[in-house]
């Protein structure tokens, strides 16, 4: 089986929000590019990724912000298949919305789900073609995929208060998916000391997804709204809360994961009870509204050391919900040298129509919704990251940073990233 | 793997630490002091921006824990755009 899956992509539009998280923007032209190199353990997925950013700004009003970004993944991820890898196999159906079943894949690419069962045959027979439990495995499978995107941001700043109105853009391609994007926010200065902030944003993405088994793109769009507050407690202390909301809408489904559902096969109600096991497609609501709150603080413990401290609550329809705390302390050496020590912790309720792989209770009724992608499981994880900077001059700096992470669920990633900054 | 009961416990522990950071920055609100213009040139350094100096570092981390975490958004409004989630 090989398949494009998107374990890992990017955050297309990330540039809107480094110029209005900063409460006192910094008038700076720029250029950075930075790549990186992503493994994770068990031979899975290998990923190369860069980034080029141009910031300039025409004039102390207005700022233009331009990224362009290109990654390629390759190696394997984990899913239900059939040990001869059937998935693959193109099936014709259409998928159950009403009861959230997808199109089943057996062994010779037939279509299983119930109302397309011949039910002249018996079971066993050419109507249908069952797969029982020694034929199913949970294995990782081939990937590879390339995506490139490009985003803009244009910041203008009012001449009296210096508000700021931000507009972004964006798109993003692979061979399997495409999104494109808009955003727009607010930040509004209380009063003119500027010790106060409010901010309030919006956007919108579109996103289109090939489903490679029905070769047909669906759709799901995301709306997502925030608002903030900034404060300045004192000459070293800044921090910021945020609460915001997102609604998820369309194909949310999954076309790269299967889950095991067992049937009962029986052709009639008077005959006895004959389960057996399919492969289906992931298959999960076509609605999710999530929220939740942020807050981030930074302060400066002395002329040489800040921290960084932030937390995100998070919760959505599909019952997961997460806590994420991160501490990050950054420590100037010497005039040229700086190195920073971050520490994540994440922890995630499962989705209310996950089961692990590896639990006991790992298959699924006939109808329902269902998935087995470990991302939406119970799990938490700790991250580590060491990073230094290397200031060669006043303009140009360079960056070397290398992050590990551990998951409860048994994976581990590293990743080590090379970058510089030229202030012109 | 752990059991749901490890996990509540580890949910507890992390609702006392954020029971802590709540503390403190409830302390901190508590004494927040006017800033002049002129007393913000530490406040303008890049160490003290959110995400800290160099943005693209946070862009990359921002970047893998979405697409390998089932949660999102606090950030900022933009973003997104993988749908691997």
């Amino acid at each position: 089986m090989h398949i494009k899956n998107k374990p890992l992509c990017l955050l297309v539009v990330g540039s809107v929000a480094t110029a209005t998280l900063s409460l006192e923007s910094v008038a700076e032209d720029k250029v950075a590019i930075q790549v990186q190199n992503y493994q994770e353990n068990g031979d899975r997925v290998d990923i190369q990724d860069g980034k080029f950013s141009f910031e300039h700004d025409f004039g102390p009003d207005h700022t233009l912000n331009v990224e362009v970004d290109w990654d390629s993944i390759s190696g394997a991820s984990p899913t239900w298949d059939s040990k001869t890898g059937a998935s693959q196999i193109v099936s014709s159906a259409s998928v159950d919305s009403s009861s959230g079943a997808s199109p089943c894949i057996d062994e010779d690419g037939e279509y299983l789900c119930r109302d397309t069962y011949d039910l002249e045959n018996s079971a066993g027979g050419e109507g249908y073609k069952s797969l029982n439990n020694d034929e199913i495995s949970y294995k990782t499978v081939t990937l590879e995929d390339h995506r490139d995107s490009i985003a803009f941001l244009y910041t203008f700043r009012t001449p009296v208060m210096r508000n700021e109105i931000s507009v972004g853009a964006s798109y993003s391609k692979e061979g399997d998916f495409i999104n494109s994007g808009a955003s727009a926010e607010y930040l509004m200065y209380t009063n003119r000391s500027k010790n106060t902030g409010l901010t309030i944003g919006a956007s919108f993405m579109k996103n289109e997804v090939l489903d490679y088994i029905e070769n047909q793109w669906n759709t799901y769009n995301l709306y997502n709204a925030q608002i903030g507050v900034t404060q300045v407690f004192n000459a070293s202390m800044v921090a910021k809360i945020n609460a915001y909301y997102m609604l998820e809408s369309g194909h949310l489904s999954n076309p790269y994961f299967n889950v095991v559902r067992r049937l009962n096969v029986s052709l009639d109600e008077s005959e006895p009870v004959n389960l057996k096991n399919y492969l289906f497609k992931d298959s999960r609501p076509n609605l999710r509204k999530a929220g939740g709150i942020s807050a981030q603080l930074v302060s400066e413990i002395n002329s040489h050391t800040q921290w960084h401290l932030s937390y995100r609550y998070y919760q959505d329809s599909w019952a997961v919900a997460s806590n994420t705390l991160e501490s990050k302390s950054l420590h100037a050496l010497s005039n040229r040298f700086r190195f920073s020590i971050g520490l994540r912790y994440y922890q995630q309720d499962e989705a209310s129509f996950f089961k692990a792989h590896d639990s006991a209770d790992n298959i699924f009724d006939e109808h329902g919704y269902a998935s087995a992608d470990h991302r939406l499981g119970h799990y938490d994880s700790i991250t580590g990251q060491l990073s230094l900077e290397f200031l060669q001059t006043s303009e140009l700096t360079w960056n070397i940073v290398a992050g590990h992470q551990k998951q409860s669920s048994g994976l581990e990633f590293a990743w080590v990233n090379l970058g510089a900054q030229y202030h012109y | 793997m752990k059991s749901k009961a490890e996990h509540k416990n580890s949910h507890a522990k992390f609702i006392c630490l954020t029971s802590l950071l709540s503390l403190t920055l409830l302390s901190s609100a508590c004494s927040i002091q006017e800033v002049k213009a002129w007393q913000k040139g530490t406040l303008a350094q890049e160490t003290m921006r959110f995400g800290g100096p160099n943005p693209m570092i946070k862009k990359f981390d921002e970047h893998i824990f979405t697409s390998k975490e089932a949660t999102k958004g606090g950030g900022g409004v933009s973003g997104g755009g993988c749908g691997c989630n």
